[in-house]
């Protein structure tokens, strides 16, 4: 359920970005999910669909982007792509090797439409 | 606007002190702009606007057919530009956090967000912390919960000042009723303050309060494999209470099993067991809270 709040997040954050550009309405908004990200894309569509009703992303096509995990090791500096969450560094065995990518809740982009 | 609803106010978050009347009424939820346009009946209610699940191909007619009404189709005074964003969703809370924390440090209060599922004993463990550590330590206590004041009126009997915060349909406590519920409190300089957050495991763990530090809590009756199935929340507590250890001797539950869950998820992560019933535990419970302060 805390997706309806991030999803109330997301309409506040892109209207403040579109009155701020002098927009009459957003027409598209590209959302990046970290695969990490504690978010369900299921559960944010849905509730996307509630919070935009009457904002200026109402009519707005709403895409959504997964971003995949990447860790990056502190120990031997490899970099690569978790096989699953919390798993150790495969070169050195360092347990906690750090996420670099997979937590990200963005918005990547907007398009805005403007009355001339 | 409103964290927990689409509703554009908070005036549905409640926060309330034991005793003191109900500030505000009871916002039952209308939504006036859900029903924009729709062929609604009289007395038509919330839960309908939830039967319309779009699939993608709905979205796609939905969005087209916004389209077809738009003036731009008509005529050549509208444009459309591409902004780019790359903007983090959670920063307006996280911001907030920020604020809370400085206020805290500066103030010089040790924050504690208590978090577990519902039932694992954060209400029973307060209680008990609260009334062994009255003379040694200043506590205030914002509780977090649905509905009721019950858990606020048990803190008030345990001897701490207490703040309420309903949530009404919110399942977890963000940065600004944190933020809002603290004017109210008012809790010392010097003193703790503990937050014991909605009962759920899963989505308290993506807002920061502005906590000094995250305690999560397991009863041994629930599955020793929790951290891994809600690895979040054991990720970003810095210690686990292993509560209802009197129960141990009647459940299936491997201490060791846990922690072996949790510390594949979070090597850092601290360990306690404890009785909130026998009081099992909470000498090192204690030494951990007065070692913050040292830290
Ligand atoms: N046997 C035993 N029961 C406990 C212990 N701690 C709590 N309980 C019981 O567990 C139940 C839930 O305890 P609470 O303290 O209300 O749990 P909570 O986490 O605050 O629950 P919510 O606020 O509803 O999420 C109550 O019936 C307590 O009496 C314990 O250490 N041992
Ligand atoms: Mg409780
Ligand atoms: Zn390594």
């Amino acid at each position: 359920m805390h997706e309806l709040s991030i999803a109330l997040s997301i309409v506040d954050l892109v209207t403040t970005e579109a009155l701020a550009n002098g927009a009459s309405s957003v027409s598209r908004v590209e959302i990046g999910l970290g695969n990490h990200s504690g978010v369900i894309r299921e559960a944010l569509e849905f509730a996307m669909e509630e919070a935009v009703k009457s904002t200026l992303l109402e009519h707005a096509v709403i895409e959504y982007v997964s971003i995949e995990a990447q860790s990056c090791c502190q120990e031997c500096g490899l970099n690569f792509t978790p096989e699953g969450l919390y798993l150790p560094c495969p070169d050195c065995g360092n347990p906690m090797p750090e996420l670099i990518h997979g937590k990200e809740l963005i918005v990547k982009s907007i398009d805005i439409e403007t009355t001339k | 606007m409103c964290g927990t609803c689409g509703c554009g106010e908070d005036s549905h978050i409640i926060y309330r002190k034991p005793g003191a009347p109900e500030k505000g009424h009871l916002h039952y939820h209308v939504h006036p702009h859900e029903h924009d346009g729709s062929e609604h009946e009289h007395g038509h209610h919330h839960h309908h606007d939830h039967d319309h699940v779009h699939s993608h191909e709905d979205e796609h007619v939905h969005s087209e057919h916004a389209h077809s009404h738009h003036p731009a189709h008509h005529d050549h005074s509208h444009e459309t530009s591409t902004i780019r964003l790359e903007r983090n969703i959670m920063a307006k809370n996280d911001m907030m956090a920020e604020r809370n924390r400085g206020y805290f440090e500066a103030l010089n209060i040790t924050v504690l967000n208590l978090v577990s599922s519902p039932g694992s004993g954060k209400t029973s463990v307060l209680e008990r912390t609260l009334k062994e550590l009255a003379g040694s330590l200043d506590a205030f206590v914002i509780e977090g919960d649905q509905q009721t004041m019950l858990d606020a009126e048990r803190i008030k009997a345990a001897g701490a000042p207490v703040i309420q915060i309903n949530t009404g349909n919110g399942c977890h406590l963000d940065a600004l009723m944190v933020n809002k519920a603290v004017k109210q409190l008012e809790p010392k300089k010097g003193s703790y303050l503990f937050i014991e957050n909605v009962g759920n495991l899963v989505c308290p763990s993506l807002f920061d309060l502005g906590e000094s530090k995250r305690v999560v809590i397991i009863s041994v009756t629930e599955g020793a494999d929790k951290p891994s199935k809600y690895p979040t929340m054991f990720e970003t507590a810095q210690l686990c209470l292993i509560n209802k250890s009197d129960l141990l001797p009647y459940v299936d539950f491997s201490i060791e099993e846990v922690k072996e869950h949790a510390l594949r998820i979070n090597p850092k992560l601290s360990f306690i067991v404890v009785s909130a019933r026998s009081g099992e535990g909470f000498e090192l419970w204690y030494d951990w809270l007065k070692g913050l302060r040292n830290a």
